[in-house]
This record gives structure tokens, sequence and C-alpha cells, in this order.
């Protein structure tokens, strides 16, 4: 089942060239900025400090996704990971 | 009215914070009472009540269940919010993890808003250092306008600040209705980064200490279990002691010898020392591959402490040592048969049924097991374990925050039902109560286990194991089609991997311990009691007599396994410990073993838990899932008696 077919709604959004693009298109180990977050899980997202304006970077993307935000680590489904957009940072390190 | 006098009236204080930030272990600190304290999510489901006194002044100290925001709404945080309002508290303690500035200061906004005195708590200072962070207190304070105190809670620093400030009277000040804005200009303001240490990418360290610990695990278990063999490590051992000839002495000199001290020893000792192999072990924990090798050591590691030392070394010098060989006979001795000798030590006699199953079987394994319960507890190892087991979960309708009541359930089944508080929908609620009271062997239930497959093979206990397992996920998947309503997504912290202070360890085993022995004990001795008079009052024979079709004939069990599962009802371990007593004297073979073991382990959850399972979930519901659980689990030991029989009849 391919992730297209089950949102289409997302991404007709994408093709809106909204400046960024998803959390879950990024490779692992990539540093980003949050842009936008889906409203519906903007609440529960902000409670574990992820709102647009946030640095973060992608740790891991399987089985789930993990996300390094300052020094907490966050463990979140890909169901949540898809309500967020980001945009790509250079690396910090190179 | 006269209003009493300020000084005399007791000022309300209430605890509010992230979960794990340590708010337990603050209440612990300011009031003196024990609140649980472990290094995951969810812990505190109810709210504790503590006092203390500061200059003549007395405070009521109130801890509540971790939020992670006001305006959310899962059932802590509406609990949470309600205490707020309800208790109209003199002073609100935001405890916050002073390492994870962010959600603290967004969840501080909020609580702004309730415009009640607030002082800010940032707490595990400890390992901000570790981490090369700088927080400027007094800016904070400042900008804020509330007291900010850093705190190392575990070790009591920085708390004689916190009581010093529990009569302040400041309320933050929100400037602007920016709540995320208002945040990140305090961070930049006040965070000071000196240098940013990153984990290497492969530390040396790690690699080698796990190479040396699959290394010794794998020698280990073949020198001691095939090369050398256990008989002939008794007699090495017997030489070296010089004849103690308990064999379950010699077990424990062996495991412990053997086993633990070469893998467990270098194991802690890296963990504790060596911070770099702590975050890579973090990491390591929640990768699928890795992830499933450090289970699968950990759960090795588990089996060689509970099973073999608890279950079969201690159980029994216990058991066979003091108890049949020297207390039994000697009140035997004492009490002539008759009507008292048999009350106390007969067939259903209080001291050698009740007692010995209660001291002699249960406790050595309940309390080793709670050290290592604990242990994983505070170690920060569980809640990665959540992220690896999400999907698995997902096809029962929970996520992975319900592995967290689940493991509990390991502990005690009665205990993990009231965590379930911790699930955010009231159908998460049901699926988890359910599945617990099918498929969770308590800790006790779990020894009884460990010790009987010990004693057999390792295929034995994969047969009964992924028996147990199959029904949960079956039932699991079933119920989630069944029951309306949506599953709630996962998101949760992952803390950092923590060396465990030894003395919360202790604290908490010897907590766990106590409830076991004025909560269960009791119950092993009136049961034993109850089924002496029914075995006197010959109801007991018409009851086995009732059961015995279902038993004899479906399950092709003896006799007297009727009467174990009548005690299963009392307390699963209590049953379990009769199913070990007749595994011991030899009155079951391995088939029997097997489908007694499963229908033991999926069988009707014990009296306490069912009445957890009341108060929690209603009557009604809790009576239907004790009679699905009922006929389900008879079911499914007739089933795999049946094909067990016919394949070995076959082969």
């Amino acid at each position: 089942m391919k992730r297209s077919q089950r949102l289409p709604a997302l991404r007709s959004e994408k093709r809106q060239s909204f400046p960024g693009r998803r959390l879950v298109d990024l490779p692992r180990a990539a540093r980003a900025r949050i842009l936008r977050v889906d409203l519906a899980l903007a609440p529960q997202l902000a409670g574990f400090g992820l709102y647009p304006g946030v640095e973060i970077q992608l740790q891991q993307k399987r089985p789930g996704f993990v996300i390094r935000c300052d020094e907490a680590e966050i463990a979140l489904e890909t169901g949540l990971a898809r309500g967020i957009w980001v945009q790509r940072m250079r690396s910090r390190n190179s | 009215m006269i209003e009493p006098e300020p000084s005399k009236r007791i000022r309300k204080i209430i605890l509010v914070g992230q979960p794990n930030v340590g708010k337990s272990a603050v209440f612990t600190r300011l009031t003196g009472r024990y609140a649980a304290v472990s290094n995951y999510p969810g812990t505190t489901v109810e709210i504790f009540r503590g006092g203390t006194a500061v200059d003549h002044q007395d405070y009521e100290i109130l801890d509540t269940p971790g939020i992670h925001s006001l305006f959310a709404g899962s059932a802590d945080e509406r609990a949470t919010l309600g205490v707020l309002r309800r208790e109209k508290p003199d002073l609100i303690i935001q405890v916050a993890d002073g390492t994870n500035l962010r959600p603290a200061l967004l969840l501080t906004a909020q609580l702004a808003q309730l415009g009640r005195p607030l002082l800010l708590d940032l707490n595990m200072t400890d390992e901000r250092g570790q981490k090369g962070i700088r927080v400027d207190c007094s800016k904070l304070s400042e900008r804020l306008g509330i007291p900010v105190v850093e705190t190392t809670a575990t070790t009591g620093q920085g708390m004689e600040a916190v009581r010093r400030q529990l009569n302040s009277e400041a309320r933050c000040i929100l400037h602007g209705c920016q709540p995320f804005e208002w945040v990140e200009d305090i961070l930049e303001e006040v965070r000071r980064r000196e240098e940013v240490r990153l984990g290497s990418p492969r530390s040396r360290t790690a690699v080698f200490l796990a190479a040396s610990l699959l290394g010794v695990l794998l020698h280990f278990e073949n020198y001691v279990g095939t090369v050398m063999g256990w008989p002939t490590l008794y007699k090495f051992l017997e030489g070296r002691l010089g004849g103690t000839g308990n064999p379950h002495l010699l077990t424990a000199v062996a495991v412990v010898g053997s086993f633990l001290l070469p893998v467990l020893l270098p194991l802690l000792w890296a963990l504790k020392v060596d911070p770099r192999f702590r975050e890579r072990l973090g990491i390591w924990a929640r990768r699928p591959v890795n992830g499933l090798f450090i289970l699968l050591v950990t759960l090795s590691l588990m089996y060689q402490f509970v099973g073999h030392l608890g279950a079969q070394s201690l159980v029994g010098v216990l058991e066979e040592g003091l108890f049949a060989k020297h207390l039994t006979p000697f009140l035997q001795g004492l009490f002539p048969p008759g009507w008292l000798g048999e009350l106390l030590v007969g067939q259903y006699g209080v001291i050698s049924v009740g007692l010995t199953y209660g001291i002699a079987i249960v406790l050595p394994v309940v309390a080793t097991f709670f050290v290592a319960l604990s242990f994983l507890e505070d170690s920060g190892y569980l809640p990665r374990l959540t992220l690896l087991s999400d999907r698995l979960l997902r096809t029962m309708g929970l996520n992975g925050k319900a592995f967290l009541p689940m493991v509990l359930g390991l502990g005690c089944v009665t205990m993990a039902t009231l965590t379930t508080r911790i699930l955010p929908t009231r159908r998460e609620r049901l699926i988890a109560t359910l599945l617990l009271a099918l498929g969770m062997p308590c800790s006790a239930q779990l020894g009884v286990i460990m010790g009987i497959v010990a004693g057999a093979s390792a295929g034995a206990a994969l047969l009964v194991f992924g028996t147990v397992f199959l029904q949960l996920i079956l039932v699991g998947a079933v119920l989630s089609r069944i029951l309306k309503g949506r599953r709630s997504p996962f998101i949760m912290e992952l803390p950092p991997i923590r060396f465990p202070l030894w003395g919360n360890i202790f604290r908490k085993t010897w907590v766990r311990v106590k409830w076991f022995l004025r909560e269960a004990l009791p119950l092993f001795v009136l049961g034993t009691l109850a089924l002496f008079l029914l075995d006197r009052l010959h109801v007991l024979d018409a009851l086995v007599g009732a059961a015995e079709p279902v038993v004899t004939g479906l399950l092709d069990l003896p006799r007297r396994t009727a009467t174990v599962f009548f005690m299963g009802f009392l307390r699963r371990d209590y049953g379990a410990a009769g199913l070990f007593d007749m595994v011991l004297r030899g009155q079951l073979d391995w088939i029997q073993t097997i489908v007694g073991l499963t229908v033991m382990t999926l069988f009707v959850p014990c009296l306490a838990n069912f009445f957890v399972m009341v108060k929690e979930q209603g009557l009604k519901v809790g009576l239907a899932m004790v009679g699905f659980i009922t006929f389900y689990s008879v079911g499914v030991g007739a089933v795999l008696n049946w094909i067990i029989r016919s394949l070995s009849v076959t082969g």
C-alpha cells in the first residue's frame, strides 16, 4: 500500500508548492526546522515541544520515528510524523 | 465565621509537571512519604497526599500524574486539571526536566493562566551537567516573575531551596498571548550550551563490551551446560565447599559464579562508568535489529536471575530444605495426627500448604523478580520497548504506550490494571484490561512457570509462552475489530538510559515485598483455611467432582488439578504454586504440565484483579470478562491437549 494512495489530501497540499517537505521524506540523521504541523495534531505535538520554528534531528524511521529535539528524544508513530512539514537544514558538523 | 490565623492554616501545594521528570522523587523528598519512582512516564496514576512543615507552617502536598498540556484530553490530564481547579492550591510547584526546557516552559505558560502562585523546579540538574547545558536561573526567574530552583531530587540536592520557597506568593507573568514566541524568547536568553558532546558513532568500548558479552554468554552456557555438566559442577563445588550436600545451594553458587558474575558485573560496570556506552545502548535498544538482540540478552539475564536463582535455587533451599525437611516434620511431631494436626500440617494445612506456598515458593520468586523489574524500570529501557512493540500492539487495537501496563502485568496484574489509566481512550483501556487478565502471568506465576520449565525443556517453555502469546494477539485483534472507537496515536518521550540508584531499587523492592506479605500472605492462609473447611465438609469433593469431566476429560489432567485451579481463583500464584508442587512430586507428565500451565496462565485472574477490574470497568464488564476468560482458557487448553496428543501419537 502506497502512502500516496492513502492520503490524497496531503498529497494535493504538497503540490501547492508549499515551501517545505514532509518529515517522512527526510533521510535518517537529517537536521530540519519544523515549518508547519497538521492542526489536528498540533496540541499533542506541542506538548512535546514540537511546533513551528523548532529545530529537530531525525534519528530513526523504523520501526517508528524518533526525533531529537534539543536533548530530548521523542518517539512517534509514522502516522503522526506525516503531519509534520519541515525545512531541511545543512548538517552542523559537516 | 472566623478565618484561622494565616500561619495556622495548612497551605496546599500541588506538584505538576511533564511525565517522568521526577515529581514523585520531589514529593518523597518533601514529605518523607514514599511514592513509587521509576524511569518511565506514567509511574504515578493516582494523586498522592503528604504533609510537611517548615518554620511552624504546615503544608499539604499533592503529587499528580504527569501531563503534557493542560488542554489536551487524556484521562490523566483531565484528572490533574480537575485537581488544580478543585483544590485551589496556595502554590503550584512545576517540576521540570532541566535538560529539556522547551516543553516545560510551554506548560509554565499554561499554568500561568490559572493565576495561582507558581514555583519552577528544574530537576535532574545532574544530567544537565553531564550534557553540557547551562541555564541562567536568575535570568529565568526574572523573566517568568517566579522563583526558579535547581534540584536533583534523587539525591536530595537543592531540596532545601525548595523548602525555603514553599511560602512564595509570586505569580507568573506572561507577556502577550503568544506562548510559542514567549517560550522561544526566554529560551534564547537563558540557555547556554557549553560543548555539545556527541557520542562517537562507533564507541569502541561499547562494541568491545557487546562482543565480550556475547562471547561470555555463549561460552558459559556451553561450558556449564554441556561440556562440564551440572552434576560435575556440583561435585566440583561440593569438594570446594566441603560437602554441604544441598544441591540447591550449589546451584545458587554455580549460577552466581558462572553466569551472573562474569556477565552481569562487566555489563553493570560499563553502564555505570561510561556515559557514552549508556547513550549507545539507548540508541541500540530502540533500533529494530539491535533492539531485538538487546531484548534477548535482557530476557536471558532475567531468566538466569529469576528462573534459576530465584525459582530454583532459593525456592529449593526454602521449600525442600527448610519447610519439607525441618519445619513440617518438626511440627508434625509436635501436633499428633488429629483435628489440629490436620489444620496445621495436613493435606490442606495452614503451615504445610499456606505458608509453604507463600513463603517458600512464591516469596523468593517475587523478590528476585521485583529486583529485576525495578532495575529495568529505573534504567529507562522500557520506553524503548514501547517503540519496538508499537507495530505489534497496533494489531491488537492498542499502541506502544500499552506496553508499559503489559510489562508491569508481569509484576502484578492487579497493579498493572490500575496503570491502564495512562491509556487515552476507553476502548484501549478495555482491551488492555482484558488482555492483562487473560494472558499476562504475574511475577510469582511467571517465576513458577520458569521454575517448572527450567526443569523440563526449552521446547516446553516455548510451547507454553507461544500459545499464551498467540492468544493475546488473537483476542486483541478480534477485540479491536469488534469494539467501536479509534486507536490513539503513539507519541512518547524516551528518557535517557540511567544507571539506577541501588537505594531506590531496594526501597522499591522492599515496598513491593512488604505489600506482598501484607496483601497476599493472609489470602494464602485464608485460602488454605477455606480449602481445609471445604475438604472437611466434603464440599471440595463435590466441586472437584463437578469440574472433573472438564479437567480429566477435556484436559487429561489428574483430578487434583481441579483443586489447584480453585486455588488459582484466590490468587494466581497460589494456584501456580500448587501446580509447581504437583510437578515436584512427579504427578504430572510433560503434556499435562504444558496443558496445566497454559490453562493456569490464561485462567481467571485472581480475586484482587477481579475487584480492580470491577472498580475500573464496572461490574457488568468485569463479570463478562471473567466468564469469557474461563471458557476461553479451558477451550485453548483442550485444543492444545488434543493437538499435542494427536501429534505425539502419530509422531
